[in-house]
């Protein structure tokens, strides 16, 4: 197998732009997104509430919620490129499958855990009723329940957060796919459970290989499980890179600024919010839309032209390419 | 590739009669409409009875089940009465009779519903069990048993509608009560006792009133058509005192060749019932607008 | 599971006492002396006695009661004058046309509701959506005996292919007879139920479990009626068992608009000649009827969903 053919991107989102009905003009919920990622490495997608990487990721699915719609780019799952939800959907189950906030929600409160198992397997994958049975047990033995055999027969309002989250997880990856969706999947759930659950995440990727996307609002999430991050703002991808790179040296202001909203165990600084509200997806000013928060704003800010900015490493044409640790602590004082 | 202008997603392509309906009903052009064809009917029927304007008992055996025209829109019936005369004369009787009847239990109810909500306890549970009984016999079956009780004729309809209703209003206002007890007792609490009282009759009856009163008119709709099903069956509005239910009755009979004296009075009626749902529609919306609703 | 239906039961057993009860007080609603009421001022006042005897409205009313009471638990309700027999008799002769004629409704309005909500679930606030809530505004201000009227004056008399009137004998006979009716009884309800079932079909699709069910690769149309659809009939059939009674009223006009032989016309019949022993045995056993159904709806409900048994 050639190298070539070794870095085929898992999934490859290129220039994808979701709508909202507006009250004037549609709302831009994801405009002009693009990023890759590899077989076997986990990619984080970090943001404030609103700044689009829930629409994103639902999009890179086929799944994104009514009124919302799909109206531009593609999806490219293992080389086979997609431009409509219908398209996606014939991805789903056995490529593509994703992971919600809330796994209470998440599962039929009318079925058993056994029954949600089977009809995936069954449905999705042609097991027999017998054999399904059997991999079920194995699948929630796989992500660590203890007990699986009995735990067929219940329903998922009698089973804990962390432990229906393991079950979602459980029906994800039953059909094996290539790429895991994860849209906030700690959030709901309590320190200790979030950290098993990471974990588990983990330990499915280094065995099947599959790529990873996280969706959260958490650096610390990012700074621990991923190997890559982009930063959203305003439906726009604002900073790109290793998480490494990206948390340790941020360079877009917004960055800059998440990076020190993080409480720290040590050090000296305490965390610092960044000002102001987030934007009204209404009615973005032209260029830039962090520049009425960014203490390091310039007039030019006004004429920057995102579309061509979003695609690069950072979106801040006047960013400082720092790596020192000072900037980490640098006063961002409102305008 | 620049920023991109705005592009009209697909959603915006109905940009025509659906958008504009949408708007449209934002803006309460179905209250409008409905309350402008009620008070033309209502107000018809008012001049009718107050001045004596037209014809409604007057007989004319020589042109009796005519076909509707000009002169008669309804056609005339078995004994050459003017069966549109009739119809909007009726409107002030059955508009009038469900209004009382669907008002007096809003008040019974509201004061019920509202203390069994506040006081709780025993008294919520015996209020709560009395209309479980009413709710548990089928409508039509209560309201003919109190007629039988009472026999044919408007005291009958209006015990049996006013006793049917009490529970509805009942319910609706205890429901509300208790959730506003939740939020008004926490306030209350750190004021002095007797203020509560008063913090009640400032939001808390406004916000009751305004729901017992979206219930209220399709309540109207539904004891007009109660009252109509009784003068239909010969119990409720007695001969020869126009009522649409007894109109459509009379035209029974001859249904195969003058299917206009039963047929097109039962189209005002949902005309007029239609109006009413549209008001009161429109009503809630308003209500709700003006910040009345507490959620 | 049978520890739910054992508490439910011991819920219904006082509303049942309470249609009792309700059944003894409408006849002390009477203005004056019921056999007098009901036999006219020229009957005699043996036979007026007698009427009140049957009617047990003699003596001290906790007497009366408990009387009665022992005789609704027997199913019995003292004698007919005007149908000549007892109440129990006259009532369980007529029972199958309304049973058959509310089974038929009911059956229809489901048919109806089933498809219309899902379709316009799917398709939410756009036009067919509107033009069924507008269908529904307008099926809502319809008279329910003109209704009737109409069809029978369309499909029975003009067209001619359905009996407006009259029952049939034999099964067959009953359906025809019975379909006008049923049709009628199913115009009037199914609105109602439309709009419940298009409420929860629409929070059921809305619901988290249907948007992870998509993410696993299961078709539209499996999630549809699966998930969706299998959520959402379990408030439906709470819906049900508390329209039962609308039903029931429904039935007792169209009776007599069709004029059927069953317990609606005999009602009817009974109000108008004040058989005041047989309008307080149909009240009873209608409204017992209706405790009954609204009870299994309950236990219908705890099958399907297994966070309400206990």
């Amino acid at each position: 197998m050639s190298v070539e053919a070794e870095r085929v991107a898992a999934l490859a989102v290129d220039d994808l732009r979701v709508e909202f009905p507006g009250d004037a003009a549609p709302v831009v919920a994801a405009n002009g997104v693009s990023f890759a990622v590899e077989p076997g490495r986990t990619l984080g997608i970090v943001g404030e509430s609103g700044c689009g990487k829930s629409a994103t990721i639902r999009a890179a699915c086929g799944l994104v919620p009514s009124p919302g719609r799909h109206v531009g780019g593609t999806v490219t799952v293992e080389g086979r490129t997609c431009s409509t939800p219908d398209e996606l959907a014939e991805l789903r189950g056995r490529t593509l499958a994703m992971i919600f906030q809330d796994p209470g929600s998440s599962l039929n409160p009318v079925m058993t855990i056994g029954q949600h198992l089977r009809e995936v397997l069954e449905v999705v994958l042609g097991h027999s009723r017998r054999s399904a049975r059997a991999e079920a047990v194995a699948l929630l033995d796989h992500v660590g329940i203890p007990s699986p055999a009995s735990r067929l027969s219940h329903y998922p309002h009698e089973l804990s957060g962390g432990m229906r989250q393991r079950v979602m997880i459980a029906l994800a990856v039953a059909a094996r796919a290539r790429v895991l969706l994860a849209d906030e999947p700690t959030t709901a759930l309590d320190v200790t459970t979030q950290e098993q659950i990471l974990q588990l995440l983990k330990r499915l990727q280094r065995e099947t290989g599959m790529a990873l996307v996280l969706v959260t609002h958490d650096l610390g999430v990012v700074e621990e499980v991923c190997d890559d991050v982009i930063v959203m703002y305003a439906g726009y991808v604002v900073e790109r890179g290793t998480a490494d790179a990206v948390t340790l040296a941020p360079r877009h202001p917004y960055t800059r600024g998440l990076v020190a909203a993080m409480p720290r165990l040590f050090g000296r600084e305490l965390p610092r919010a960044i000002p102001g509200q987030p934007p009204d997806m209404d009615g973005l000013p032209p260029g830039c839309p962090f520049a009425p928060r960014c203490a390091s704003a310039l007039p030019d800010c006004l004429a920057v032209d995102m579309a061509r900015e979003s695609v690069t490493d950072c979106a801040c044409p006047f960013a400082a390419d720092s790596t020192s640790p000072a900037s980490r602590g640098e006063m961002i004082a409102p305008r | 590739m620049s920023v991109a202008a705005p592009v009209p997603a697909e959603g915006y392509r109905h940009r025509g009669v659906l958008a504009w309906t949408r708007r449209a009903a934002g803006t309460g052009v179905g209250f409008q409409l409905g309350a402008a064809i009620l008070c033309l009917a209502i107000g018809a029927s008012a001049a009718m009875h107050v001045t004596g304007l037209g014809n409604p008992y007057g007989q004319n055996l020589a042109n009796t089940l005519a076909a509707p025209s000009w002169a008669h829109p309804f056609g005339t019936d078995e004994v050459g009465r003017d069966v549109f005369q009739r119809t909007v004369y009726a409107t002030l009787l059955d508009v009038q009779i469900g209004a009382i009847t669907a008002g007096i239990p809003l008040c019974f109810g509201l004061v019920l519903g509202a203390a069994a909500g506040y006081f709780g306890r025993w008294f919520d549970a015996v209020v709560m069990r009395l209309c479980d009984l009413i709710l548990a016999v089928p409508l039509m079956v209560l309201v003919l048993a109190i007629v039988a009780a009472y026999g044919p004729g408007l005291s009958g309809v209006y015990v049996g509608l006013v006793v049917k209703g009490v529970p509805y209003y009942v319910r609706l206002t205890r429901s509300e009560m208790l959730g506003l007890r939740e939020r008004q007792f926490m306030l209350a609490a750190q004021t002095l006792g007797f203020r509560t009282r008063r913090v009640l009759a400032r939001h808390a009856l406004p916000h009751l009133v305004a729901t017992c009163l979206v219930f209220f008119v399709s309540d109207v709709v539904g004891n007009i058509l109660v009252l109509a099903a009784l003068s239909y069956l010969g119990l409720g509005v007695q001969p020869p005192t126009p009522e649409w239910g007894a109109i459509i009755a009379e035209g029974q009979v001859n249904l195969l060749t003058a299917w206009w004296v039963t047929t097109l009075p039962g189209v005002f009626v949902v005309v007029i019932g239609v109006a009413m749902s549209l008001t009161g529609e429109g009503l809630a919306g308003r209500l709700r607008l003006r910040g009345w609703g507490m959620r | 599971m049978a520890k739910y239906v054992l508490v439910r039961v011991g819920q219904a057993v006082p509303t049942m006492i309470g249609v009792a009860i309700v059944g003894f007080f409408l006849v002390h609603l009477v203005p004056g002396d019921p056999g007098r009421i009901a036999l006219g001022p020229r009957a005699s006042e043996i036979a007026v006695r007698a009427f009140d005897d049957n009617l047990g409205v003699n003596g001290p009313i906790g007497q009366q009661f408990v009387r009665f009471l022992s005789g609704v638990t027997h199913l019995q309700f003292g004698q007919s004058f005007t149908q000549h027999e007892s109440v129990s008799a006259a009532i369980a002769s007529r029972i199958a046309p309304t049973a058959l004629l509310i089974g038929y409704g009911f059956l229809i309005a489901v048919a109806v509701t089933v498809p219309v909500s899902l379709f316009v679930a799917v398709r939410r606030d756009r036009a067919a959506d509107h033009a069924v809530r507008a269908i529904g505004m307008v099926c809502y201000a319809m008279p329910v005996f003109w209704l009737g009227l109409l069809l029978s004056l369309v499909f029975g008399l003009q067209l001619g292919v359905l009996p407006t009137s009259g029952y049939a004998s034999g099964l067959s006979g009953a359906l025809k007879s019975l379909t006008l009716p049923a049709v009628t009884l199913a115009l009037i309800t199914a609105p109602l139920f439309i709009r419940t079932l298009r409420a929860s079909v629409i929070g059921a699709l809305d619901a988290g479990y249907v948007e992870a069910a998509r993410s696993r690769g299961l078709s539209e149309r499996r999630v549809l009626y699966r998930h969706a659809l299998r959520n959402a009939s379990i408030p439906f059939v709470t819906l049900v068992g508390l329209t039962v009674g609308a039903l029931v009223s429904g039935a007792v006009v169209i009776e007599n608009v069709f004029a059927l032989p069953g317990l609606g016309s005999l009602l009817v019949s009974a109000v108008t000649s004040r058989d005041f022993a047989l309008v307080q045995g149909l009240v009873v056993l209608l409204g017992l009827c209706v405790v009954v159904i609204n009870l299994l709806a309950d236990v219908l409900c705890a099958v399907l969903d297994p966070r309400i048994r206990p």
